[in-house]
């Protein structure tokens, strides 16, 4: 078992308000889990994702990886984000040894591994570009081997796909399947967070849904198609079918 | 001569997509099963074209041999499929060889802006050069320092 | 909720302890007695330039933003002027309209016009902003409905300078209260006009030795600032949010202790008001040829004349300054180094206290509601009203130098620091769930995330905390305190003595020339540059 959501609850204090985000989720991540998280806007499951990286606190419950309580900037958990949140000032390669820096990773051999994985994710030749150059394809690219760079384990997504156009957002999904497939490549298990459920059913091999407001696991589906899968396919419809029955 | 303004990123999107449907797909479908208009993913459709990755009949997308052989690689063959393909454009061979005539192999971009706009007639040439770029850093063979203004060859990887 | 309680909090401790200097005679001082009156001269001349400064906004703003042609010359007049230390221009405008106008009705107005030049520029460099900035969609919304001429002057183009107007009066009039002060006593050569109001009051008193009278006409000052921050500034800028473009929804917070509906009311009330009658005038302008032809000849005339006049004075001036240059020029080159040193030192000082300090107050919620409003109301105080009393305790316990320092450090933080402080704020929270989740933290944090981040509220800021320091300078150089004379040696002693000490007009010009050129430089040379750089690689999407 890699980590473990236990009876996390949330609740928000606004204009003396309570409002409860999220009831009692648990659930467990196992290896070679490709997990999306997917509920009606405002279900709670971006607040649920920030939980299990660590950047807020339950209100009540925990989530233990590997056994021992989750800290923020454990390096074993990276995170992607929705608005790829790069660093304007830094280049490409620079934005990704940012994040080496903390784990003692300078020079040389920071050097090495920001160019593995721009080479992985193809940003090779993109290398000394600034972000604000870059189309969003390509900044969500630094983002991913930004992510990838610290070789987490567990790897956090936030609507990764949300802010770029339909056939960018396609051509990103299939390349980080690729990655995903490939073995050698970290991480062991994915969290993602969608609104998408054709997104949700096509990438995931495990999906989560959570009910409105306050949110609770309603359905933990395992996803048994094949990969590589077809969109087209009258199984992935029917899986697609499935997900949006239970979500409303 | 038009140069489709799509991304790399955009055009593989198109591809796979089309892959999908079997390897031949009606524009207007495809467009509608991404809520675009048709507008909106015609430039891919020529970019696509442009590359040799699809022949477009009646409204009918249709892959390629290469576009298969892309598809079916993985990322880093992917990038030396599009890196031989972006280099056969004509616009970006005639920038290449400008290139390598030149002394330093650089030119400065007003330089290249003039030269993208006797190519493409355009008042928004600087879009234009924007996805030129684009396409050369993604194949590995032009780059753009924006710091210094100006475009270079870049060296084989 | 808290801000609003906060400074009415503070408003009514200075009342009472005003009335009761007032009621109970501590000191037996019978000048206290026309404190109210001074109080009101010196809002009406506020008002009165204020007034002044809105009309020369929206003309200027509004020509230079819609004809190519004059835009080009407008500019970068503009830029020059903005970059002019007023203060250093205003002895020789006294004499002008001391001239022209004798006696106080020319010193009132030389004292109108110098308020009027501390305020006048930013606004009009808002206007142009705003309307040069007015979406495409809406240009194009408004001439698909056919809304041209007058009616698009209603609907668009007075609207949508509201947001930058509000934001630039409030930084006027908090210029404004600077040059009150050093504008109630003008001396020009051995004569002193003296005219009655709160600033002239203060100086009066310090230097008088009448400390105690001081402070309460201090906190009489600090009152009326913080009166106008609470029912006007306030409830203005919350009622020009509404002409804004942000359509993010987002609701700022509430920061007010009472419904405010009345007195957005009046504003809204006032704001039409005046935008009928400029439609009006609009229409009259454009429906009678002739007086368009005539006040436009006129003005022309004017604005001529004018030009004409100055031109030949300075010209004039300029050739009896080549011929027999005053022995003082010679040390000018020296003390603009002096100068430019003190405020180099008083810089490094500024920046580095305000940098961890608006760090601290943009992340620390609890903090920053009562360290807010408290800076804002210190900030409102107009430096050198508090300069006699600076100079005072230094002189007799310290040194001149460290006055002039603290001085300009008054003159120059405030800038840097709220600037800094909307800078942080504007950090999306993104960066920083980047730097917690990959345990970016300490030296690193600071000089790959924050450092930068910061930069381009860091120019912004130094630009006008630069532009502060020069006038202040002028001030914090020379001073007379009974009778004596205290200076340090710099460019704006250099002015200050051939205005007030031995009057040469040749060396002041000469000072005024030299300083600003000095400050244009360094704009073109360092500013300028450095905000291109921020705009272009430190910017948020």
């Amino acid at each position: 078992m890699l980590a473990e959501i236990k009876n996390v609850s949330k609740t928000h204090e606004s204009n003396g308000n309570t409002i409860q985000a999220l009831d009692n989720i648990n659930f467990s991540v196992e290896d070679n889990d490709f997990i999306c998280i997917v509920g009606p806007s405002g279900c709670g499951k971006s607040t649920l994702l920030r939980i299990i990286v660590g950047l807020e606190r339950p209100t009540s419950g925990e989530v233990l990886f590997k056994g021992e309580p989750i800290s923020t900037d454990n390096p074993k958990v990276a995170m992607v984000f929705q608005n790829f949140a790069l660093f304007p000032w830094l280049n490409v390669t620079e934005n990704i040894e940012l994040v080496l820096e903390p784990l003692e990773l300078r020079g040389k051999k920071a050097e090495n591994k920001a160019c593995k994985y721009i080479k992985a994710v193809g940003l090779d030749g993109f290398e000394k570009v600034y972000p604000r150059e870059l189309s969003g394809g390509m900044k969500q690219r630094v983002g991913f081997a930004r992510a990838l760079a610290v070789e987490p384990v567990l790897l956090c997504m936030d609507e990764p796909f949300s802010s770029l156009d339909a056939l960018t957002s396609q051509n990103l999904k299939d390349e980080l399947l690729m990655l995903w497939a490939d073995t050698s490549m970290p991480p062991d298990a994915v969290i993602m967070v969608t609104h998408n459920i054709e997104e949700a059913v096509y990438m995931a091999n495990r999906i989560i849904i959570l009910s409105p407001r306050p949110g609770k696991v309603v359905a933990d589906l395992r996803i048994g198609l094949e990969r590589p899968r077809n969109r087209k396919d009258p199984e992935f419809y029917r899986w697609v079918d499935k997900v949006y029955s239970l979500i409303v | 001569m038009i140069f489709p303004k799509a991304t790399i990123s955009e055009i593989i999107g198109l591809l796979e997509a089309v892959n999908d449907s079997g390897g031949i797909e009606d524009a207007a479908r495809l467009a509608a099963d991404f809520d675009l208009d048709l507008q909106e993913i015609l430039p891919s459709i020529d970019g696509a074209e442009l590359l040799g990755f699809a022949v477009v009949t009646d409204g009918n997308i249709e892959l390629t041999a290469d576009a298969r052989k892309l598809l079916d690689s993985g990322i880093r063959e992917r990038k030396n499929i599009i890196r031989e393909k972006v280099a056969g454009a004509e616009i970006i061979k005639e920038l290449r060889n400008k290139l390598l005539e030149s002394e330093d192999h650089r030119m400065k971009k007003e330089d290249a802006l003039k030269f993208v706009q006797e190519r493409i007639s355009s008042d928004d040439i600087e879009s234009y050069f924007r996805i030129i770029i684009n396409w050369t850093r993604h194949a590995g063979l032009i780059g753009y320092n924006s710091d210094a203004e100006e475009i270079c060859l870049m060296a084989k990887a | 909720m808290k801000k609003g309680y906060f400074i009415l909090l503070i408003i009514i401790f200075l009342i009472s302890v005003t009335l009761g200097f007032y009621f109970f005679d501590f000191f037996d001082f019978p000048e206290i007695e026309l404190l109210p009156y001074y109080a009101v001269s010196s809002f009406m001349r506020m008002g009165i330039a204020y007034f002044l400064a809105l009309c020369f906004a929206l003309s200027y703003g509004y020509i230079a933003a819609t004809n190519d042609a004059a835009k080009k010359l407008m500019l970068p007049v503009l830029d020059v002027l903005q970059s002019v230390p007023i203060l250093g221009f205003f002895p020789a405008a006294v004499l002008l309209f001391i001239n022209i106008i004798p006696g106080r009705p020319g010193v009132e107005l030389a004292s109108v016009f110098l308020i009027f030049t501390s305020m006048a520029w930013n606004m009009a460099f808002g206007v142009y902003e705003s309307l040069t900035m007015i979406p495409k969609d809406l240009v194009e919304a408004s001439d698909s409905f056919g809304i041209r001429g007058w009616q698009r002057l209603e609907s668009l183009t007075l609207p949508v300078c509201v947001p930058k107007l509000v934001y630039n009066s409030v930084m006027s009039w908090s210029a404004g209260w600077f040059f009150l002060v050093a504008s109630e006593i003008i001396s020009s050569g051995s004569e002193t006009h003296t005219l009655p109001g709160i600033g002239s009051f203060l100086i009066e008193t310090t230097y008088s030795g009448k400390i105690a009278l001081m402070l309460v006409g201090l906190s009489v000052l600090i009152i009326m600032i913080l009166l106008l921050e609470l029912f006007i500034w306030k409830p203005m800028q919350s009622w020009a949010d509404k002409f804004t473009f942000d359509y993010s929804g987002e609701k700022k917070p509430g920061e007010f202790i009472f419904s405010t509906r009345i007195l957005k009311n009046s504003f809204k009330l006032i704001f039409e008001t005046f935008s009928k009658i400029m439609v009006v005038l609009y229409i009259v302008f454009h429906k009678f040829k002739l007086l368009k032809t005539i006040l436009k000849s006129f003005s022309f005339i004017v604005l001529f004349s004018t030009i004409a006049y100055l031109t030949y004075i300075f010209v004039n001036s300029l050739i009896k300054l080549i011929l027999i240059l005053p022995p003082d020029a010679y040390s000018i080159p020296l003390a603009i180094v002096y100068s430019f040193l003190r405020l180099g030192v008083t810089y490094i000082i500024c920046v580095a206290w305000t940098i961890p300090a608006a760090y601290y107050i943009a992340k620390n919620k609890k903090a920053s509601s009562y360290l807010m409003p408290l800076m804002e109301v210190v900030a409102s105080i107009p430096a050198i009203a508090l300069f006699p009393v600076i100079v005072l305790f230094f002189i007799r316990y310290g040194d001149m130098e460290i006055a002039a320092v603290i001085l300009i450090l008054l003159g120059m933080q405030w800038y840097l620091l709220f600037n800094l402080i909307a800078g942080v704020k504007t950090i999306p929270g993104d960066m920083e769930n980047v730097a917690a989740s990959f345990g970016i933290k300490g030296k690193l944090y600071w000089k790959k995330v924050i450092l930068p981040a910061m930069f381009p509220s860091f120019v912004t800021g130094s630009i006008t905390a630069w532009g502060g320091g020069w006038n202040t300078l002028i001030v914090a150089e020379y001073i007379v305190f009974k009778g004596q004379e205290f200076h340090l040696f710099g460019i704006g002693y250099l002015l200050d003595k051939a205005t007030f000490g031995t009057p040469d007009s040749g060396m002041v010009i000469l000072s005024v020339i030299s300083m600003t050129v000095t400050i244009i430089i360094l704009n073109k040379l360092i500013w300028q540059p450095l905000y291109r750089k921020a705009l272009s690689k430190y910017k948020f999407d």
